[in-house]
C-alpha cells in the first residue's frame, strides 16, 4: 500500500509539472529570446521615462488600493452599521470595469466637453500618473479587499477577541494584531494589483502616460520583434523582483493554529461612528461603481435597442460560459498544483517553476498572445491546421494569463491553513487525491470561491488574447466594447456593451459574498 | 458549507466547454471537411476595421453571392502576427488593414499573394494600389488640419514655424496614422529635415500629446488659434455625435487640406489583399470585387465619414462640403518602408 501511495504522489507531481510546464511555455518563449543587446541597454532601459512612470504608476496603484481594500474590509468584517451587508458585497464590483472604460468614462464625465462641463461649465484635465493611480485603484482594490476580508473574518478572530479581552481597543488590536496577520493575505492582493497595473495598456496609453506596455507596443514592428524582446525582459526582471520583494515580507509563513469556522460577532457601532464607518465603505463603492455605472447608464440610455440584437445575446452567452469554464478549470487547477507543492517539501524547483508561470499576468496580453502562437505554430504544423481560432487554445490562453490570480489567491489560502493537516492525512496513510478531495477541498472551498470570482471577473475583461484567438464571428462583451470605442474615438457607442459587462459580473461577486459569509 | 464536489464539477465543465466549442467553432468544421472536394461557399476575413457597416456590406455580398463572409476583428499587428504563425494553414483568405503601411509589411513578409483582376484594376485608382497587386485601397482618410476661424497652416511644414508656437495639438507618436504621416515626411525630405521637423513641432505643442485624434479636435474648438492634426473622418463622428457639446464643438471647426499649392494633403487608406494560402481565393477576389464595386463603394462613402476609392463614385455630402483637395500621390509602401524610422525619429525628437 506504501508503493501505490508513493506512486499516487509522484503521479500528482508529474501533473503538475506537466501543467505549469504547459503554462510556462509560452512565457519562456518570450524570456529566451531576449538577446545581448538586453544587457548592454540594460542601464539605459532602467533609467528612462517609461521606467520611472511604470514603478510611480505602479507604488501610486499600490497606496491607494490599500487604503481602499483594507479599511472598508476591516469595518465590514468586525462591526455592524447601516447598509452593512450590500456593502460587503458592493466593494467588490469595482472590479468588473476594465481600467480603459474607467479611464474614458471619467474622462467623458470630467473632462472638455464632458457631464460635469455641461452642468457646470468647468471641465478638468485628469490625464496625471496620480489621477490613473486613483483610477487604477478604484477597479483593483477589490483583489485587496477579497484577501483583507477573509482573513479579517476567520483568521484573526481568536486573537483579536483575546486582544480585546486583555483590554486593547479595537483600533489597537486591529493595527497590532488584526493587520500583521493578515498581512499576506494583504501583500497577495497588492501584487495582483502591481501586475495589473503592468500590463495594462488601454488607460495608461489614453492618459499619455508612457510605461513598459505602451513601449511594447509602440516598437512592435513585425519584421523585427527584437525591441519588444528587450523591452519584454525588463518587464520580466521587474516581475522577478517584485515576486523576491513579495518573499521578503511575507516570508515563508505557514500558521499553525486552528481554523475554525467561528462565530464573528459584529460589534455594533453607535452615533457618529457607525455613519463614519457607513461612509468610509460607501466612497469607493461610490467612486468604483456608483459614478461609472450611473454615468455609462446616462449614455447608454439612448442605445437599448442594441441591447435586443440577437448578436448580443449569443455575446453574453458565450463571454459568461467563456468565464465560467475558465474559472473553474483554473480554481481547479491552481488548487492542486499548490497542494502539490506546499506538500513537496524538498522539491525547489516545482516552486520556482510555479512563480516563473505566474509572470504571465503581469506581461501585457499581446506579448503573451505572440508567444502562444509559436506553439500554436508549432503544433499546427505537425497536424497541419490552424489552432488560432479555437475555444479550446483560448482558454489556454487564459490560463496562462490568469494562473498568477489564481496562484496567490489559493496560495493565500493555503498559507492560513495549518500545515500539519496535511501530514496528519498522509500519516494515516491517506493519498494524496483522497486528502485533497476530502480535507483541503472543503476547508478551502471559500478560498476557492474567491478564486473564482476574481478570474471570472477577469476572463470577462479581458480584451488582447481574445482579440487574437477568437473564433470566426465571436465576440466576447470586451471586445464588442473596445472595437465600438476604437472606432469613434469616444466610449458613448460602447457604453452598453461596457455596462453589460459590469453587471453580468455583480452575479459571481453576489453569490461569492453569501457563500463567503455564511 | 457544503462540500465542492469535483468530479461532478469537472464532467459538467468538460460538458460546457465542448458545448461552446461546438457552437463556436461550427465553422471551422465545416470549411475543412469540404476542402476535399470543391471550394466551400465560405470567405474568412481577418480585418482591422471595426466598423458595422462593415457587416452590412458582408450580409449584402452573402445575398449577392452566396457566399458567407466569416470575420475576425484585431489590430493589424496581431492579426499579421497570426498569419505568420499560421503559415500555409491558414483559414484566412482577407486581410484589411486601416492603414498602408501595415499591407506593405504584410506584403514584404509574403503573407500576401499577387491578384489579377480587371475589375480591381478598374475600380482603384494606380497610387491606391500595390505596383504588384498585393493589395488595394477601399477607402482614403486624409490627416489634416482642424482649425477654429481663418487662420491654418498652408503645409505640414508650417507646422514647425515658430508663429504656431504653443497651438498645435496632435496625439501620440505611438499612433500609426502619425507616424505613416512621418513616414511620408521623410520618404520626400530625408530623415535630417524628417528630425528637425518632428523637434520643431513638438517645441509648438500645446500640451504633451494625450488622447486620440478626436480630442485634439475638442481642444481646438475649446480655444482661438489653435491648430489640430486629425484624420478627416474624425471631424464627421463629432459633427455626429450624442454629446451636444461636442456636436457644437465640431460645428466650429473647419477641415484644412495641407499642401494644396505644392504636393498635396497626406492620405492613407484602408485596404485589402488576399493571403497568400488562402483556402478560398476565388471566393476573396469576388469579396474585393464587391468591395471596391460601385455599390459598396457608396455604402463607404455613406457610412464613415471616409472618402471612396472608386473614381466615380462622390463622397458623402457632408465631405462634399468640405471642399475637394489636391491629395499626395506619394507611394503608399512608403509609408511601411519609413514605418521603424518614423518610429525612431520620434523618439530622438522627444514626441511622447
Amino acid at each position: 500500500m506504501a508503493l501505490s501511495v508513493n506512486l499516487e504522489r509522484k503521479f500528482w507531481l508529474l501533473l503538475t509539472t506537466v501543467l505549469l510546464l504547459l503554462i510556462s511555455l509560452p512565457l519562456l518563449n518570450i524570456f529566451f529570446q531576449v538577446r545581448t543587446e538586453f544587457f548592454t541597454n540594460f542601464v539605459s532601459l532602467i533609467t528612462s521615462k517609461y521606467c520611472v512612470n511604470t514603478v510611480l504608476l505602479m507604488l501610486l496603484t499600490c497606496v491607494f488600493a490599500l487604503i481602499f481594500g483594507v479599511i472598508p474590509a476591516w469595518f465590514v468584517a468586525r462591526f455592524d452599521f447601516p447598509f452593512r451587508k450590500i456593502l460587503s458585497w458592493m466593494l467588490i464590483i469595482p472590479m468588473a470595469f476594465p481600467a480603459y472604460i474607467m479611464a474614458y468614462t471619467y474622462k467623458g464625465l470630467l473632462g472638455l466637453y464632458g457631464t460635469w462641463h455641461a452642468a457646470f461649465g468647468q471641465y478638468f484635465e485628469i490625464e496625471s500618473i496620480a489621477f490613473l493611480s486613483f483610477l487604477m485603484a478604484l477597479c483593483l482594490y477589490p483583489y485587496v479587499y477579497l484577501g483583507a476580508r477573509l482573513s479579517f473574518l476567520f483568521n484573526i478572530d481568536k486573537y483579536y477577541k483575546a486582544a480585546l479581552t486583555m483590554g486593547s481597543s479595537p483600533t489597537k488590536a486591529f493595527l497590532k494584531v488584526a493587520l500583521p496577520m493578515s498581512w499576506p493575505a494583504i501583500i497577495g492582493g497588492l501584487l495582483l494589483v502591481a501586475m495589473e497595473v503592468l500590463n495594462n495598456y488601454g488607460a495608461v496609453q489614453y492618459f499619455g502616460i508612457r510605461t513598459f506596455t505602451t513601449e511594447i507596443i509602440r516598437w512592435w514592428n513585425p519584421m523585427d520583434y527584437s525591441p519588444v524582446r528587450n523591452i519584454s525582459g525588463i518587464l520580466i526582471l521587474f516581475v522577478v523582483i517584485i515576486y523576491w520583494l513579495d518573499r521578503k515580507f511575507r516570508g515563508r509563513s505557514s500558521f499553525a493554529g486552528r481554523n475554525q469556522k467561528s462565530h464573528v460577532r459584529h460589534l455594533k457601532l453607535k452615533g457618529i461612528h457607525k455613519w463614519a464607518a457607513l461612509l468610509i465603505c460607501f466612497i469607493p463603492v461610490f467612486l468604483g461603481f456608483v459614478v461609472p455605472f450611473v454615468q455609462l447608464f446616462a449614455w447608454a440610455w439612448t442605445k437599448f435597442e442594441v441591447l435586443f440584437q440577437p448578436e448580443v445575446f449569443r455575446s453574453i452567452y458565450q463571454t459568461f460560459g467563456l468565464a465560467f469554464v475558465t474559472a473553474l478549470l483554473l480554481t481547479f487547477m491552481a488548487f492542486v498544483i499548490r497542494f502539490v507543492i506546499r506538500h513537496s517539501v524538498g522539491i525547489k524547483w516545482i516552486s520556482s517553476l510555479s512563480k516563473l508561470a505566474v509572470t504571465g499576468y503581469a506581461v501585457p496580453g499581446a506579448l503573451l498572445g505572440v508567444g502562444l502562437l509559436v506553439l500554436t505554430g508549432f503544433v499546427g504544423n505537425q497536424l497541419g491546421m490552424s489552432f488560432t481560432a479555437s475555444i479550446p487554445v483560448l482558454i489556454f490562453a487564459y490560463i496562462i494569463r490568469f494562473y498568477g490570480v489564481a496562484n496567490n489567491t489559493i496560495d493565500g489560502g493555503f498559507e492560513r491553513l495549518n500545515i500539519n493537516y496535511g501530514w496528519a492525512s498522509f500519516n494515516l496513510g491517506k493519498s494524496y487525491s483522497s486528502t485533497m478531495k476530502k480535507v483541503h477541498a472543503p476547508l478551502l472551498s471559500r478560498t476557492m470561491l474567491a478564486c473564482f470570482v476574481l478570474v471570472f471577473v477577469d476572463v470577462m475583461k479581458e480584451l488582447p488574447l481574445t482579440m487574437m484567438f477568437q473564433t470566426f464571428n465571436f465576440k466576447t462583451l470586451a471586445v464588442k466594447t473596445f472595437m465600438l470605442m476604437e472606432t469613434d474615438g469616444a466610449v458613448y457607442d460602447a457604453s452598453m456593451p461596457a455596462l453589460l459587462i459590469v453587471m453580468i459580473s455583480i452575479l459571481p461577486a453576489y453569490f461569492a459574498n453569501k457563500l463567503l459569509a455564511s | 458549507m457544503e462540500k465542492i464536489n469535483l468530479f461532478r464539477t469537472l464532467i459538467s465543465s468538460f460538458a460546457l466547454t465542448t458545448l461552446i466549442s461546438c457552437g463556436g467553432s461550427n465553422q471551422n468544421q465545416e470549411e475543412s471537411q469540404s476542402e476535399e472536394t470543391t471550394e466551400e461557399k465560405v470567405v474568412n476575413v481577418y480585418t482591422h476595421r471595426f466598423y458595422d457597416a462593415d457587416k452590412e456590406l458582408f450580409a449584402k455580398f452573402e445575398e449577392i453571392t452566396g457566399v458567407k463572409v466569416n470575420v475576425k476583428e484585431d489590430k493589424a499587428d496581431k492579426l499579421i502576427a497570426l498569419l505568420q504563425s499560421e503559415a500555409e494553414n491558414t483559414e484566412a483568405d482577407v486581410l484589411i488593414t486601416v492603414d498602408a503601411g501595415r499591407l506593405y509589411y504584410a506584403k514584404e513578409l509574403g503573407l500576401l499573394q499577387s491578384v489579377e483582376s480587371e475589375t480591381l484594376e478598374k475600380n482603384i485608382p494606380n497610387h491606391l494600389q500595390d505596383p504588384d497587386n498585393h493589395w488595394f485601397a477601399l477607402t482614403k482618410r486624409c490627416r489634416a488640419f482642424m482649425v477654429k476661424g481663418e487662420e491654418a497652416p498652408a503645409s505640414y511644414e508650417d507646422l514647425a514655424d515658430e508663429s504656431w508656437k504653443g497651438k498645435i495639438f496632435i496625439r501620440s507618436s505611438s499612433n500609426i496614422y502619425n507616424q505613416s504621416l512621418m513616414a511620408s515626411i521623410i520618404a520626400r525630405y530625408g530623415e535630417e529635415k524628417a528630425q528637425a521637423w518632428a523637434e520643431a513641432v513638438v517645441a509648438n505643442m500645446a500640451r504633451a500629446p494625450k488622447g486620440n485624434d478626436r480630442d485634439q479636435i475638442k481642444e481646438v474648438a475649446n480655444a482661438e488659434g489653435m491648430v489640430a492634426v486629425a484624420n478627416s473622418y474624425y471631424l464627421g463622428k463629432l459633427l455626429n455625435s450624442d454629446n451636444e457639446m461636442e456636436k457644437s464643438a465640431g460645428e466650429s471647426v473647419r477641415i484644412a487640406f495641407p499642401d494644396q499649392d505644392t504636393h498635396g494633403a497626406h492620405i492613407n487608406v484602408s485596404g485589402a489583399g488576399v493571403t497568400k494560402h488562402s483556402p478560398n481565393t476565388e471566393n476573396a477576389i469576388l469579396l474585393l470585387e464587391f468591395l471596391a464595386g460601385e455599390n459598396a463603394q457608396q455604402i463607404f462613402a455613406e457610412s464613415n465619414f471616409e472618402y471612396p476609392v472608386h473614381p466615380n463614385v462622390s463622397p458623402s455630402d457632408l465631405l462634399q462640403s468640405w471642399g475637394s483637395f489636391k491629395e499626395d500621390t506619394l507611394s503608399l509602401e512608403l509609408l511601411g518602408k519609413y514605418n521603424a524610422k518614423a518610429i525612431e525619429i520620434f523618439e530622438l525628437a522627444g514626441w511622447e
